[in-house]
């Protein structure tokens, strides 16, 4: 009896571990590159933008030589937008009639881009991975990815809820939320622009969202000119924690294409876990980790030019891991310590 | 009623001395897992041609510096140490997965049965998740945290069931898998309540060979091969523990002595092999039960047979794991639960099959 009692006990120990953990890999595995369509509500969002354009000819125009030109006489426009439809990574149209007044924004990036904006003030809520701006150290946390409480955010009383995953949304709107669900960047990161612009278009503080988004491209546009002059082609690994590296369609593999580096984790679709036969053999010129021991103390990497050169660095911020406003300046530190001869190159433009 | 009684006993007196058929068994297994280990070197996610191989193995043994050394580099410090190491962990898990079977006379006893691996999670996802860093010096934390939390676990699961003078091993078991959940509960809490980037500690949960080195290989075999001599010395007690404890007393066996000695024995191997790989899962299961169906369950046999069926499995899946995709790598407790599975349920039916003809 004892037996039976301990033999089943055992199972369920082990199924349950099974059902615990087995969801998590998954899920983190396959987050980053299963969404192989392209994001709709960016064509969306980019087409809202030409309607407003057609409606006030030369309204774009302007405001780019406003910008560029020095002591720019930025008015505060109103321009009456509202109502407009944004269509989310679900296809659903979201309907805005006003600017929301009390926003959760669970996800770090629109957190961001919405303190840039100046309207930080109006988040209520976010999750409990945020560490930038430090003015969001107040702001009521609401659970982490994989537990967001939705007691506590109907407590908060949003009209808006920014969600970054599906997994939730449909027990949001039950509750009868305002759900923006916009599914997290996994490649391109022009498209952080377009975010940046529809937060404007949403908090009413489009032409501030403009200047942002000029300068971005700006500073983009810089990097890549350097670049291209420099014409120094290396080879780059990047640890994100054991060995993991991002390869094709990820946010860091287009950052190297634009540093003119070469990923040597090309072959690999998404987030994955190099084999260390493969990093000795492809012999990186540098690396970025998160732990330069354990790098530098491993007696097999001893060979490897990055280790030989001293080229194993740590990226100053986690600007690189958020698609938001802040990104640029995660470029600008990983060009200085891709090219940390031409640094002034990079710095004299800002 | 007598009839069974007869087979046993004409069983037991054919094989009560020594058993040659096994001895050559023993042997030729130990060839295979040297044939294996060997082709396991040549196979790899960066091509190595076989003359490039054995030239570099030449050079090395003559003491000659060779030019490729990229190859030299992923031979000597990637491939070898980690086929070793599989093959040692694979050893200690069969040994250990045997031992708990035959102690606890329960054939779903495996080498995690009282909160090793439960311990050594949550001493190794302690580690990743807090802030303090990897490396203390040149000593690398993490293997040590899972050794020291394994340890931890089981000591506790032991005190608890250790009342007055005996020791009772279902009360063991349960204590075991209590503690088990609980430590379980408090890794989930520290994974969820972390950085949502967790992939170290799932990499780690599931098992791997990636950080593989020969340092390691050696402080494992510090804990496996004393645990082997002393549960080997003592596997014809455990033979006389399938009669039941009291039977086993009224025979002459120390019980008490035994068990506490096995459990220390197994547990320490165990925690030597886990700590630096991370939990894989079903070898010291099947292990013991590929050896018991195929060569009986005389555990002075099955302990050494399972543990060198055990380095082959683990050297085989580990093969597949850093082979089949490529560049990249899967956790090698994936590989063993996705084909010892199969395998296993294979070896069920056949053994079937075999018995009711």
């Amino acid at each position: 009896m004892t037996v039976l009692l301990i033999s089943f006990l055992k199972t369920l120990l082990y199924f349950s571990l099974f059902m615990i953990f087995i969801p998590f890999f998954v899920s983190c595995n396959f987050e980053e590159h299963t969404d192989k369509e392209p994001n709709k509500y960016i064509t969306d969002s980019l087409s809202l933008k030409t309607k407003v354009i057609n409606e006030e000819p030369g309204f774009f125009q302007e405001t780019i030589s406003e910008v560029s030109g020095e002591e720019s006489t930025v008015q505060e426009e109103i321009v009456n937008l509202y109502p407009f439809e944004i269509i989310d990574s679900s296809g659903e149209s979201i309907e805005f009639k006003k600017p929301p007044d009390r926003i959760v924004a669970f996800d770090a990036a629109a957190l961001e881009t919405i303190f840039t904006l100046g309207k930080g003030e109006k988040i209520v809520g976010t999750h409990d991975f945020v560490s930038y701006p430090p003015e969001a150290e107040n702001i009521i946390r609401v659970g982490g990815a994989f537990n967001m409480n939705i007691e506590a955010i109907i407590g908060l009383n949003p009209d808006l809820v920014f969600v970054f995953s599906d997994q939730n949304v449909g027990n949001l709107k039950n509750a009868g939320l305002k759900v923006l669900y916009i599914k997290s960047l996994n490649n391109d990161f022009s498209k952080i622009s377009d975010e940046i612009i529809m937060w404007g278009m949403i908090l009413n503080v489009e032409n501030k969202a403009k200047e942002i988004v000029l300068d971005f491209e700006k500073r983009l546009n810089n990097i890549e000119t350097t670049v291209k002059n420099l014409n120094i082609n290396q080879t780059i690994f990047q640890d994100v924690g054991d060995l993991w590296s991002p390869g094709r369609n990820t946010l860091m593999d287009d950052v190297f294409a634009l540093l003119n580096v070469s990923n040597i984790a090309l072959d690999v679709d998404g987030y994955a876990q190099i084999s260390r036969e493969i990093i000795v053999d492809r012999n990186p010129d540098l690396i970025i980790t998160l732990d330069r021991d354990t790098i530098t103390k491993d007696p097999a990497f001893n060979e490897i030019s990055a280790v030989q050169k001293n080229r194993v660095y740590i990226l100053p911020s986690n600007a690189l891991s958020i698609g938001g406003p802040r990104f640029i300046n995660g470029i600008e530190e990983l060009a200085l310590l891709i090219y940390p001869e031409n640094a002034d190159l990079f710095l004299k433009n800002n | 009623m007598i009839n069974i009684n007869k087979k046993i006993f004409i069983q037991s007196n054919k094989n009560y001395l020594y058993d040659k058929f096994k001895v050559y068994w023993i042997i030729f297994l130990c060839l295979l897992l040297l044939i294996i280990s060997g082709i396991s070197v040549c196979i790899g996610s960066v091509n190595i041609p076989v003359l490039d191989l054995i030239n570099i193995i030449y050079d090395k043994i003559l003491g000659n510096i060779n030019p490729n050394s990229n190859f030299d580099v992923i031979i000597f410090k990637i491939r070898i140490p980690r086929v070793l190491l599989a093959g040692v962990v694979g050893f200690a898990l069969g040994m250990s997965g045997s031992t708990y079977q035959g102690l606890f006379r329960n054939n779903l006893a495996d080498p995690y049965l009282i909160g090793v691996a439960s311990g050594a999670a949550l001493g190794a996802t302690i580690i990743i998740v807090s802030p303090i860093p990897l490396y203390f010096g040149v000593i690398n934390l993490l293997p040590l945290g899972a050794f020291l939390g394994s340890i931890l676990c089981v000591m506790l699961a032991y005190l608890i069931s250790y009342q007055s003078d005996s020791l009772t091993l279902t009360t063991l078991l349960l204590a075991g898998i209590a503690i088990s959940s609980v430590c379980g509960a408090i890794t989930a809490l520290l994974m969820l309540s972390s950085d949502p980037n967790i992939r170290p500690v799932l990499s780690w949960l599931f098992g791997s060979f990636t950080s593989a080195r020969m340092e390691h290989v050696l402080l494992v075999l510090i804990y496996i091969i004393p645990s082997f001599l002393f549960i080997l010395s003592f596997s014809k007690f455990i033979n006389i523990l399938q009669l039941g404890e009291d039977h086993a007393i009224l025979l002459g066996v120390n019980v008490e002595y035994v068990k506490k000695g096995l459990i220390i024995a197994a547990s320490l191997a165990t925690a030597g092999a886990v700590s630096f790989c991370g939990l894989i899962g079903f070898v010291g299961l099947i292990a013991p039960h590929m050896v018991r169906l195929i060569w009986g369950t005389d555990y002075r046999y099955l302990i050494p047979l399972s543990s060198i069926v055990g380095a082959i499995l683990l050297i085989l899946a580990d093969l597949v794991a850093r082979t089949i995709l490529g560049a990249s790598e899967l956790p090698v407790g994936l590989v063993t639960a996705f084909c010892g599975g199969p395998f296993f349920l294979f070896i069920l039916r056949y053994q079937r099959k075999y018995r009711f003809k």
